[in-house]
């Protein structure tokens, strides 16, 4: 029966398990388990390179070998549920305490959060960007009281380890991850992820934001967090750097 | 929220175009698959190409500069749509998840052709990201059948299934690839997409006359034929030929397709290259190759009719 098959051919390529597969399969030249390791390593390779390309920093300061492993440790986890694989990947950051040889790097997940952030960033549905010249003309007393919502490509990462630093560098070195950082992911109206570094009073603004505070409630938030916090400069910064969207739709 | 009418507003940035994209038919000429490295090549040029084909499943996701890339290019060039996640052969039938993604997709952009494989790739929801083989019986026919009736309800068009690469073949099998597929077009009321390399390597890695196959499919049905190259290998003192569309279109690949011209006569020709991509150039230059099979054709053509 097919789906007997099928679900066998599932089991051969993501777990190894091949004897119900191989039963199956015509056996003339080519061994049959030689022809399902063409099957098998296509299917797990080309699911390794979609990872790879999401988790670049990750497969560099890992080693293209050992992320490979990891990779596919993975896949057989966690492998795809939709065709569509620009959302293939998520867990990986869950997946890296779990699996023994990267559980001590403690720092490793929040890099993949960070990593997964961009690849979501890149592929996050379109809205308007909200800049400067959407602002121009309003009295300080509706500024108070606008909520800036940020725009569907936008993500914070805030984390105990220096991920900015991890990200930029070429490897492993020790005090590499020492610091905690956080990290702000945008997409320009041109496509490109912008990734910047941001202290703790933009992230304490953002995350106001993000919870649907006004800016007198991100403000006090971003000022508790931060009391030399330059809250122009930030806001300036953020509307030339695609953090919102247009906070209401035009009458 | 504060009401307020900002000074100057104008929706910026990243907003989706609103025009609706015109259709445009896929012409009788050479085509190449439009691959992420060469974006920025049809986006900021217009390099002399009669039409592309894209990958429906790299265009899937809600936004973001690479969807919004295709729906320029598309106002430029007509484009068909190669799915490669439908996984017609799946014995649980379709996602109907992925098909309204899939209708979708192609509501917005007006695909010139749709295409799809016959093969599997999913099993309980499990995508597994390869071409996997069918077993030649009548139980996957009735539900390749029954799968392809599916999409084509919810796409409201004609699709067209391409014949499959394989590395291997099954006990179960009661029928040859060709009739399988012959069986299938009458059944279902599909296409069939002729992919040359595939029955080059086919029939290298399971020993049948490639003449024959050609023979033996339906020739009125074909709405499109792929031009590719593909590897050799061996494994334990084997040759196996492996269809990675990395390499230039070999000769045996040219010669076959002359021959499926001749049978079908003029079509769609489409350039497939995925693995080690060249620069576009070499894909034209492989596109021109395969323009001056479709330009001969036609003067034979016109000998004949003189």
């Amino acid at each position: 029966m097919l789906a007997e098959m099928q679900s066998a051919f599932r089991r051969a390529v993501l777990q190894g398990e091949e004897a119900a597969a191989l039963s199956g399969i015509a056996d003339g030249g080519l061994p049959p388990h030689l022809r399902l390791s063409v099957y098998r390593n296509n299917a797990l390779g080309s699911l390794a390179g979609v990872l790879s390309a999401a988790y670049p920093a990750l497969e560099r300061l890992l080693s293209a070998e050992n992320f490979r492993l990891l990779a596919r440790a993975f896949v057989a986890a966690h492998p795809p549920r939709r065709p569509h694989l620009s959302s293939y990947g998520a867990e990986l950051s869950t997946f890296l305490p779990t699996f023994p040889p990267t559980a001590s790097y403690v720092f490793l997940p929040d890099l993949a959060r960070l990593e997964w952030a961009r690849n979501e960033a890149l592929f996050a549905a379109d809205a308007p960007i909200l800049t400067g010249r959407s602002l121009e003309g309003l009295q300080p007393e509706q500024l108070s009281g606008l909520r800036l919502a940020w725009h569907p490509a936008t993500r914070l990462i805030e984390s105990d380890y220096a991920i900015q630093r991890l990200w930029q560098a070429d490897a492993l070195g020790r005090g590499v991850a020492a610091g905690a950082q956080s990290v702000l992911v945008t997409r320009s109206a041109e496509g490109a992820i912008l990734q910047r570094q941001v202290g703790p009073g933009d992230a304490a603004l953002l995350r106001a934001f993000a919870g649907g505070g006004d800016l007198t409630d991100a403000a006090e938030a971003a000022f508790a967090a931060e009391p030399n916090f330059d809250i122009q400069a930030a806001l300036a910064e953020h509307l030339t750097q695609a953090t919102f969207t247009r906070p209401n739709a035009p009458a | 929220m504060t009401a307020f009418t900002p000074v100057g507003w104008t929706a910026q940035g990243d907003s989706p175009v609103a025009d609706p994209i015109p259709a445009m038919p896929i012409p009788s000429a050479a085509g190449i698959g439009l691959r992420h490295p060469h974006l920025p090549d049809f986006l900021n040029g217009r390099p002399e190409v009669a039409w592309l084909e894209v990958h429906s499943e790299n265009f899937l996701a809600e936004g973001g500069p690479r969807r919004r890339a295709l729906e320029k290019i598309r106002r430029d060039y007509p484009v068909s749509c190669h799915g490669v996640g439908l996984s017609l052969g799946s014995a649980e039938g379709l996602s109907e998840e992925h098909l309204t993604r899939l209708a979708t997709l192609f509501d917005e952009i007006q695909p010139g052709l749709v295409s799809e494989h016959v093969a599997w790739s999913v099993d309980q929801g499990t995508y597994l990201n390869d071409l996997l083989p069918l077993p030649y019986t009548e139980e996957a026919l009735t539900i390749l059948c029954r799968n392809i009736e599916r999409a084509q309800e919810a796409f409201g068009r004609r699709i067209l299934v391409e014949n499959p690469s394989s590395y291997l073949q099954f006990d179960a099998s009661r029928m040859d690839e060709a009739e399988f597929l012959a069986e299938a077009v009458r059944r279902s009321g599909c296409g069939l997409l002729l992919d040359v390399n595939n029955i080059v390597v086919s029939a290298e890695n399971h020993d049948f006359d490639p003449l024959a196959y050609l023979e033996a499919l339906p020739h009125e049905a074909v709405g499109e034929i792929h031009v590719a190259g593909h590897a050799e290998v061996e494994l334990e003192g084997q040759r196996l030929l492996i269809d990675d569309h990395g390499s230039r279109v070999p000769a045996a690949v040219w010669d076959l397709l002359e021959t499926a011209l001749a049978h079908c006569g003029p079509l769609p020709v489409l350039v497939e290259w995925d693995t080690a991509i060249p620069e576009l150039s070499v894909l034209l230059e492989e596109a021109a190759t395969a323009q001056g099979a479709l330009d001969r054709l036609t003067v034979e053509a016109a000998r004949h009719a003189g």
